[in-house]
Formats: structure tokens, sequence, C-alpha cells
């Protein structure tokens, strides 16, 4: 009888081997981080502007077009990473961006972009993070993609590649302003 | 090695633990066949008791005899149950540990060394740095693209006492004399091994503030500002290579830095373009090479391109797109001996040669102003040099002089419009240059370019598409700009 008692941890082990297992079998990624706020409204906030010249971002600037808003901080190595990205973005006028200053001195900021180039066509500051927080940000940085009507309807986790831009984002782009007609 | 090591430790330790069982469990059997003894011993006595109980008549013979056959079938149980546990001799026992533990001390070694060689990959190094894409392998293209005067040192360099004094000597001696560019040259260099990157693109600023020609400072300074940035590629390095390339179109640094710049911003057909012709042009023991050809695999292999048939046309274009390059206008350049001069001239006598011809053709063209062969030349001389603004010039004396040459005139637009200049660049006089252009040579697809540029910077969208739209038909299915093309397309009907 004690025996079985011996099988106890494989068992045990087995449980959580297969716990861990079967999301990777059936292609759920565990990165994936789903956003409660699809298709929902983007949150409106009152962002004053970080460039004199650049406009800030109000309630209504979320409205009107297809864009990517962007959160984005000097002190984040992974922006720093998916910035030519946005540049590129920003040269072929693919998509606008709204650009969040998120958690950052204002002049790290404007040092930031006069070093890697200013892809953004409006940028707001979000010094205490409350935006970030009604966005359900995770960690910068963050992207999000917003409809004409102003809702959130993509959220991309963690630096933009080529991948993701490619086989998700400007075609979602894409099929938004067709549906706008 | 010291994975063999480890390797071999850990196997060792395997093998001792699996013995650890068949070695000490001689004992216990012992413990066991001596039980059996003693079942036998027991029922021996009970046999002599029932002799012993019928000699004294206590039992009958009937009697005596069951009892006996009852406790012979028990001890013929009890040895039979002996015989099965482990009834072999000692002998065979300590055979089969034997086996057991030669099996256990040469099976697994073996078997973890085989399935090592079938699975595992002995030569694979530890994270190969240049393979990856967030610039954090640049510094090996660093390291090797510097000159080889300077001695390959490991980073860390900061440790080396004489390089934190030569520094701060330099520091000091710039001070009071700051309008020293070989001074700050050597100082941002300094820097630069120190791995003070952002010092160095100041102190190479600082130089390039004197010499502004100085190719070499330039490209120097686009490394920097690369190192500075953590191997992202930033726009000011983007224009600095840019203007190298332009300079030298052969030098290899600033082709994989453009190229670098186009894979960050996640374009790997522009980043291949960049590299296969880098690696179409680099000698097979160059240093980069190999890490050119790595990057080149892993951003194909990445945005599922094939590279082969990229590298094939490259070799298929390569004595064509040489061609040109050459042939181009034939004004009288320099003569053969002035080549052969510049040729065994170091690299400041050479600049300085080419510095004297310009300026001396630059004071002829000013007295002789229609010289159209004398503006062209002139153009690409300063185009080479660096000082765009004279190069503007010069292109639009010669534009003045042939208004019909198309191939003039785009030269012309091409510098007043420099690639990579932000749209709200657009000058009226481009503007004009434009339609000038597309009056000559209606379907020149540079013209037909520029002519959707100015009129998409005008808001005029609808002259904007029907340009873009015609040289969309022009160009061949594959052609690199068209992606870029069709979006702009789309951006204007958006």
């Amino acid at each position: 009888m004690s025996r079985v008692l011996y099988l106890l941890p494989l068992l045990i082990f087995a449980v959580i081997a297969g716990y861990f297992t079967i999301p990777i079998l059936t292609k759920k990624d565990p990165r994936l981080l789903p956003s409660v706020l699809i298709d929902k409204p983007a949150p409106g906030h009152d962002l004053p502007a970080l460039l004199q010249d650049k406009p800030g971002l109000g309630p209504e600037d979320l409205k009107g077009e297809v864009k990517l808003v962007n959160f984005f901080a000097s002190w984040c190595g992974p922006c720093r990473a998916e910035h030519p990205i946005l540049m590129r973005l920003a040269a072929e006028g693919a998509v606008p961006l709204v650009g969040i200053n998120y958690k950052d001195r204002p002049e790290a900021a404007i040092g930031w972009l006069r070093e890697l180039g200013d892809p953004f066509g409006r940028i707001g500051v979000d010094a205490d993070g409350r935006a970030a927080i009604d966005w359900g940000v995770y960690g910068v940085p963050e992207t999000y993609l917003v409809d004409a009507a102003g809702h959130i309807r993509h959220r991309h986790v963690g630096p933009l590649t080529g991948k993701a831009l490619n086989d998700t984002i400007l075609p979602m782009v894409e099929q938004l302003r067709a549906g706008k007609g | 090695m010291v994975f063999w090591v480890v390797a071999g430790v850990l196997t060792f330790g395997t093998i001792l633990l699996l013995l650890w069982p068949v070695l000490s469990a001689g004992g216990e059997d012992a413990a066991e066949r001596e039980a059996g003894d003693e079942a036998l011993a027991v029922y021996r006595d009970q046999l002599s008791e029932l002799e012993r109980d019928l000699e004294a008549g206590r039992l009958g013979e009937e009697e005596f005899e069951a009892a006996r056959v009852e406790v012979q079938r028990r001890m013929l149980a009890a040895s039979a149950e002996q015989g099965r546990g482990d009834g072999a001799s000692p002998a065979t026992i300590r055979k089969r540990r034997l086996a057991a533990a030669v099996l256990v001390i040469f099976l697994l070694p073996a078997g973890a060394l085989l399935t090592y060689v079938g699975v595992g990959r002995p030569g694979l190094p530890d994270l190969p740095l240049a393979k990856r894409t967030d610039g954090a392998g640049t510094t090996r293209m660093a390291q090797q693209s510097q000159p080889s005067a300077q001695p390959q040192q490991p980073a860390g360099a900061a440790a080396q006492p004489g390089v934190a004094e030569m520094v701060a000597g330099l520091e000091e001696k710039l001070k009071a004399n700051p309008e020293d560019a070989d001074g700050w040259a050597l100082l941002a260099r300094s820097y630069m091994v120190t791995e003070r990157y952002r010092e160095a693109v100041t102190a190479y600023g600082r130089a390039l503030a004197m010499v502004p020609d100085n190719i070499q400072l330039v490209a120097a300074r686009g490394e920097a500002l690369v190192l500075a940035a953590d191997g992202m590629v930033p726009p000011a390095a983007v224009e600095d290579f840019r203007k190298v390339n332009m300079a030298q179109p052969q030098e290899p640094r600033s082709r994989y830095y453009l190229g670098l710049a186009r894979s960050q911003a996640a374009d790997p057909v522009g980043a291949l373009k960049w590299w296969i012709a880098l690696e179409a042009d680099s000698p097979a023991d160059a240093p980069w090479r190999a890490l050119v050809t790595q990057r080149i695999e892993e951003v194909g292999a990445e945005a599922g391109i094939d590279v082969a048939a990229l590298r094939a046309a490259e070799r298929a274009n390569r004595p064509a797109s040489a061609a040109p390059q050459i042939s181009r206008a034939p004004v009288p350049g320099p003569t053969e001996e002035d080549v052969k001069a510049a040729g065994e001239m170091s690299a400041e006598d050479r600049s300085a040669m080419i510095q004297s011809m310009v300026d001396r053709l630059a004071t002829r063209l000013e007295q002789e102003p229609d010289d159209l062969d004398g503006w062209v030349r002139l153009a690409r001389a300063y185009g080479v040099l660096g000082r765009t603004g004279e190069a503007l010039k010069a292109h639009a004396n010669a534009a003045r002089l042939a208004p019909d040459d198309l191939q003039i005139q785009l030269d012309y637009a091409r510098a007043l419009f420099p690639p990579g200049t932000p749209e709200s660049g657009i000058t009226d006089e481009f503007a004009a240059l434009v339609d000038h252009i597309r009056q000559i040579a209606p379907d020149s697809p540079d013209g037909l370019f520029y002519g959707g540029l100015v009129a998409a910077t005008r808001g005029d969208a609808a002259t904007a598409k029907e340009l873009w739209g015609a040289l969309l038909e022009r160009m061949g299915p594959n052609a690199p700009a068209r992606g870029m093309l069709e979006r702009r397309i789309e951006a204007l009907g958006g």
C-alpha cells in the first residue's frame, strides 16, 4: 500500500508538466496579453505637449482617423530598438503616430527624440503614468491601434517588430480604413 | 574544454549514484538467507522433537508419520522459497552484480556520449552576439573595421592605466589650444577605446567643425553615434554614413551600417540590398566578410527571402552597374600622372591635391562661366568632398547651360532634394525644376516620382496619384521601390 505513496511525487510532476505543456501544444501563446480594452473607446486624457511646436493629446484627438498610439520613454531600452521602425512608418506616411511619453523627464525625452528622430504627429506627456494605467499599459514600449472612432482595436506589448508590423498591424490599418469607406 | 570537464563530473556522479545500491545490496541478501536457514533449523528441531515424543510414547505411530510429513513438507516449501528468492550460489550473485556494475559504468557514459553526438552541437558558440538584431553585435563590426594600425584590444581598455592619463593630458592640451583638429580626433579615438562613446561623438564633432571634408572622421563619428545609441543606428549616424557612402561608394563600414539601419527599421529588403552588394565587393579575406554573410543569412531567413537568388542577381548586375560610374560624361579628368601621383600619396596629401585641383577649376569657371563640362566636373568633385552647398551651385550652373539634358537636370534635382530629406524640404525652386524636367521628358521615372511628390506635398492628391500610378506601370513587378510607392499612393487615398 505504502508503495503507491512513492508514486505521488511523480503524479504531481505529471500534473504540473501537463499544465504547462498543454497551452504550448494547443498553440496558445502564454506571452499574449489580452487587453480588456479591445474594441472599447480609448481613455480620454488631456495630456500636455512635450514639444513647443507639436500639440499634446486631448480626448478628441484620438478620433478622426486610424492611428497608432505609442507609449515610450527615454529610459527604456526596447523603445530605442523599435524607434527606427516608427521612423520608417513616419517617413513612409503609412499611418499617423501619436506618442505618449511615459514617466519621463521632459528634457531627457526631448534629447532622446533629437538624437533618434521624432516620428510622432502629436506627443502627450504622461508624467505620473496615470493615463498609462487607464490604457492598461503593461510596460513600455507598448503600441495601440486606435480606429477612426477612437476605439482601441489592437494592442502590441513590447517593441514593434517587422513581423508584427507586416503580419498584423499594417493589415489591420488597411482593414480599418477600408471598413470606414 | 570546461564543458567536457563539467559533463564528465556529472556523468561520474550519476554512475556513483547508480552503483551505490548495487554495491551495498550484499548485506541485505545475506540477512535474508540467514532467515531461511533459521527456519530450516526450526523444522529440524521440530522433527527431532517428534522422534523424541514417539520414543517416549507420547505420539502414536500414525500421528507421528502425519506430523513428520507435514513438517517435512514445510521444510521443502521453505527451502524452495529460499531457492526462488536467490537460490543461486554466492558466486553467480557476484557475477550478476559485476555485470550490472559494468553495464552502469560503461553503458551510461557511452549512451550519454552517443546521444550528445547525435543531438547536441559541440561547436555551438554561446549566444552569438552578431546574430542579434537588437544591435548588440555591433561592437564586433566596430572593432573589425577600425584601421589596423589601432591594436584590437578587448573592451575594458579603460582598465589600462596609460589611456586615462593620456586622455586627461589631451583634454588639458585642447583646453589651451582648441583649434587642433588632429588633437580632437585623437581624443575622440581615445574615448572610443575607453567606451565613452557620447564624449567621442562630441570630440569628433569638434574635429569635423575644423575639417568638415575628412571622410574618415565622418565615418568614425557615425560609428561613435551608433555605439552611443547602444547599437541602434540613429538618424544622425545615417546622415554621416550616407555622406561617406556618397564620397566613397566602396567604403565598407558605411555600407554595413546603412544596411543595419534598414534592418533595424524592419526593412529586410533594404538591408539585404546594402549587405549583398557589400558582400559581393568584399575580398574573400576581409575581416568583416563573415559577419556580413552571417547577417545576410540571418535577415533572409527571418524575412523568408531567398538570399541565394538575390546574390545571383547581384553578381549578374555587377559589370553593368560598374560601367556607368566610369563612363559617365566624357569630360577630361585628371591626367594619368595625376592619378598615379595620387595613388602614391597619403590620404591627407591626396585630399589636399584634390582640393587644389577643385579650387583651380572653380577659379577658372568664375572667369568662363559658360563651360558646361567644367561645371559638371566641379559639381561632382564638390559632391565627393561633401561640400554640398557649393555642389548645388555648380549643379545649378550646369543645369542653366544645358536646359534640355535630362541627366544634368536630374542631377540638379537630386542635389536640391537629396534622398532622405524630409518632404517638408521641398522648395519652390525644386517644384519649378520638376515641372521643367516633366516637360523635357514626360516619361522619365524620376520626373514622374518627383512630380508626384511635389503634387502630394501641395495637397493635389489626384495629380500625385496619376503620376505615381503611371510610374508604377513602368516598374517591374519586383522593383524594390514598388512597395514604397504603393504605400504612398494608398496614403493619398486614405
